[in-house]
């Protein structure tokens, strides 16, 4: 319970910080998105089974704001969950390098799911999205996050990187 | 349960948008309801309210810039007709800008202050760019005292440019805001809209400045007379800077303000200093 919590908490923290300062932030209006880390990281300590249930319950906040676009996010977090779990099992789950790179792949991959339902399905404007805006906003997630968990590790004295997976 | 959830997702995601929005709300309402005010759903949502401040901000910020630049235009308008009229105006041209005005049941009067230290007699006509405004009636030091159209004291020969009548135009007491020709034989040709100026006789003022137009006439009750109403072209409230006409002017043409591009070079930057309050227009 008192963990459920603590996420909750946590989730909170985030949409603040995506809603206020994020925002500023951005470069050609690319803004990183912490909730892929949130939970990439979730599944990287707990398991797929925290993971899709953060992932789903953390998709409809988001989704709520844009009742159009309902589930878009639950569905593209979930991928993202599945996606860890699954390759984690066949990779070096300590290596930060492979962390890195999977991090990119699946936050890669919720951009592509997004962008795929935001012009739906038309062929030019997914490549001209995913250029624009995809994989720009994979790379800053990725950098942004990785920054952030950096700092985090390091304020709360932990030992090792908040996404070093154990 | 991966399963479960990608379907629920999905079939989300595929919804009737009625539908989606009842979800929604009721999420909102329920589920969601502590992070109501982080996701920026009501007006009292951390992002709305700093978004707000940023937007009056920057509308304060456009509107002061707005305010600057319309000012500046105006003042800039201003100074191409003062550049105009000071160039085709005959005599010697004293600027001089207006520090106090009264207005009220005697007529108008207001105090100038002279750019420059000037022996100014009195009865000196005192001109805008519009026409003339009035005439000096004291000097104290580098400011003039003047008295305005509007005034019980003004009795003016002046002259309809189109007919060529001549009459003396004084203040109307019924209308403060009007000057009135007396007495004008009732077949004598004033049309409205017929330009009024000076006739040149007496001494004091010059021929041709323009005084104003023709509002219209009426018919006095007894005898073949009427009265002629003139709407002065000079403002007292609208004036900012001003001229005294010294010197020989009796062969004044009439003033009217005209492109001052070409002008600009054979003025002094030092003819206008003092007189306004921004930058003054340079050859």
């Amino acid at each position: 319970m008192f963990e459920v919590v603590r996420m909750a908490l946590l989730a909170f923290v985030l949409l603040i910080s995506q809603t206020t300062w994020l925002p500023r932030i951005a470069v050609f209006g690319v803004i990183p998105d912490l909730f892929v880390g949130f939970v990439f990281y979730i599944t990287l300590r707990r398991g797929a089974s925290w993971g899709l249930w953060t992932a789903f319950f953390l998709g409809l906040l988001i989704d709520v704001e844009d009742p159009q676009r309902l589930g878009l996010h639950s569905l593209a977090y979930c991928v993202v969950v599945l996606a860890v779990d699954r390759w984690l099992r066949n990779f070096d789950r300590t290596s930060p390098i492979v962390l890195f790179v999977l991090f990119f792949v699946v936050t890669l991959i919720s951009e592509l799911i997004r962008t795929i339902w935001f012009v739906s399905g038309a062929p030019l404007p997914f490549i001209t999205g995913l250029f624009r805006w995809g994989i720009p906003s994979a790379i800053y997630t990725v950098l942004c996050v990785s920054l952030v968990s950096w700092f985090v590790s390091k304020v709360l004295g932990w030992k090792s990187w908040v996404l070093h997976a154990s | 349960m991966p399963a479960l959830f990608l379907a629920v997702s999905t079939v989300l995601l595929l919804l009737p948008l009625r539908t989606q929005v009842a979800v929604s709300s009721f999420l909102e309402l329920t589920l969601f309801v502590p992070y109501r005010y982080a996701v920026g759903w009501g007006p009292g949502s951390l992002a709305a309210q700093a978004e707000m401040r940023r937007v009056a901000e920057g509308a304060a910020r456009e509107r002061w810039r707005e305010d600057r630049v319309s000012e500046r235009v105006q003042e800039n308008r201003r100074l191409r007709r003062l550049v105009g009229f000071r160039r085709r105006s005959p005599g010697t041209m004293v600027p001089a800008s207006i520090v106090a005005r009264q207005r009220g049941r005697l007529g108008e009067k207001m105090i100038a202050e002279l750019s420059r230290s000037y022996d100014v007699p009195s009865g000196i006509p005192v001109l805008v760019p519009e026409g003339l405004l009035g005439w000096t009636v004291a000097q104290h030091g580098r400011q003039v005292e003047i008295e305005c159209l509007a005034h019980p004291n003004a009795g003016l020969s002046i002259l309809n440019q189109r007919s060529r009548q001549e009459a003396i135009l004084r203040w109307s007491l019924e209308r403060r805001d009007r000057l009135v020709l007396l007495d004008v034989p009732i077949q004598s040709d004033w049309r409205v809209g017929d330009r009024v100026v000076t006739s040149g006789l007496g001494t004091i003022f010059p021929r041709g400045l323009l005084v104003g137009r023709v509002l219209g006439e009426r018919r006095e009750p007894s005898g073949p007379l009427k009265r002629v109403f003139v709407e002065p072209a000079a403002s007292a409230a609208r004036a900012e800077e001003l001229f005294l006409l010294l010197g020989d002017s009796r062969a004044s043409e009439e003033l009217y303000p005209i492109d001052a591009d070409e002008l600009l070079s054979g003025l002094r930057v030092d003819d206008f200093r003092g007189l306004t309050s921004g930058p003054v227009p340079t050859p």
